[in-house]
């Protein structure tokens, strides 16, 4: 029934909390996973010739690092036998997120209720709502705040 | 219909028989890649709406809330035989209250497995736009998992 399923993460602890839910699902539905991280490019504050060479660097190293944390989880799922896919992209999140979706035709979503953004947030997971709002196809939504 | 046992699976639909609810309500019926053992479908007279009519003085209190609840039943019925969901497979309940605290209490009275919802609701005015829609609210206390379902097109299902 799920055929393809898109994951966004986005490098918490929290956001993995889905994964078991994902690992179950992928498994019984024999269905596609694509892991998608929307790194977040470091904030360009100062300009010129030099400081251009480093920030590309940075920048280069944050799509690094989110690719080498997804290959991770990658592995493990590779291992129980799904099929698996690893996508870093950098732009606006929920943008990001809702064209994968389409790009890559999935059949659903899966996200936590709560991601990195924490204790400092006035509302809760902006992410997740800012995706609920302009989905045009099923998200399951787990909670990750709090005990389970 | 006879009460659980333990081990079915056990699901519950949150309308507000907006046509995105409805698609909601549909994909209760297989869900997850299985047939639910059990489906609740909750609608919920919102409190606010309530007091609004009750203090617009068009009736007494007891006559606005038997009235909306009358009205409301009689919605919900039409509302599931619109999807062919026979009395008997479902456990369907109108209540008033807060819409997403009433879910809430639902979802763990029944100990379901999953709620249903759709994405948008009825509601396109201002409040909702910037306070979050019913979903959201659920989504922001409930701890069980959450399938949230857009209005669209009819895609390759099952």
């Amino acid at each position: 029934m799920y055929k393809k399923i898109l994951v966004p993460l986005d490098g918490s602890h929290r956001s993995e909390k889905i994964l078991p839910h994902v690992e179950e699902l992928a498994e019984s539905h024999g269905s596609k996973v694509v892991f998608l991280r929307v790194a977040r490019y470091p904030q360009l504050v100062a300009y010129n010739g030099m400081e251009m060479g480093t920030y590309q660097k940075n920048c280069e190293e944050v799509i690094e690092s989110a690719r080498s944390q997804l290959d991770l989880i990658a592995g493990e799922f590779r291992e129980k036998g799904i099929d698996v896919e690893v996508i870093v992209t950098a732009g606006p999140i929920v943008r990001e997120i809702v064209d994968m979706a389409v790009r890559k035709d999935v059949d659903l979503i899966t996200m936590s209720s709560h991601g990195r953004s924490g204790i400092g947030r006035v509302f809760y997971g902006s992410v997740a709502a800012g995706v609920l709002h302009q989905i045009d196809r099923p998200i399951l939504m787990i909670r990750s705040l709090g005990s389970n | 219909m006879s009460p659980p046992t333990g081990e079915e699976y056990k699901v519950l639909v949150a309308v507000d028989f907006s046509p995105c609810s409805a698609h909601a309500l549909k994909s209760a019926k297989r869900i997850m890649g299985r047939k639910p053992d059990y489906i609740y479908v909750l609608y919920v007279i919102d409190n606010d709406f309530v007091e609004k009519c009750i203090s617009s003085g068009i009736a007494s209190a007891p006559q606005i809330k038997k009235t909306l609840f009358v009205e409301a039943r009689e919605r919900l019925k039409q509302f599931l035989q619109d999807q062919n969901l026979a009395n008997s497979e479902i456990e369907a309940e109108v209540t008033k209250g807060t819409p997403f605290l009433e879910i809430n209490k639902k979802a763990i009275e029944k100990d379901v497995d999953i709620v249903i919802m759709g994405t948008h609701g009825t509601s396109g005015d201002m409040k909702t736009i910037f306070f979050g829609s019913t979903t959201e609210r659920v989504l922001r206390f409930i701890k069980k998992p959450v399938l949230c379902v857009p209005i669209e097109e009819d895609r390759k299902d099952d």
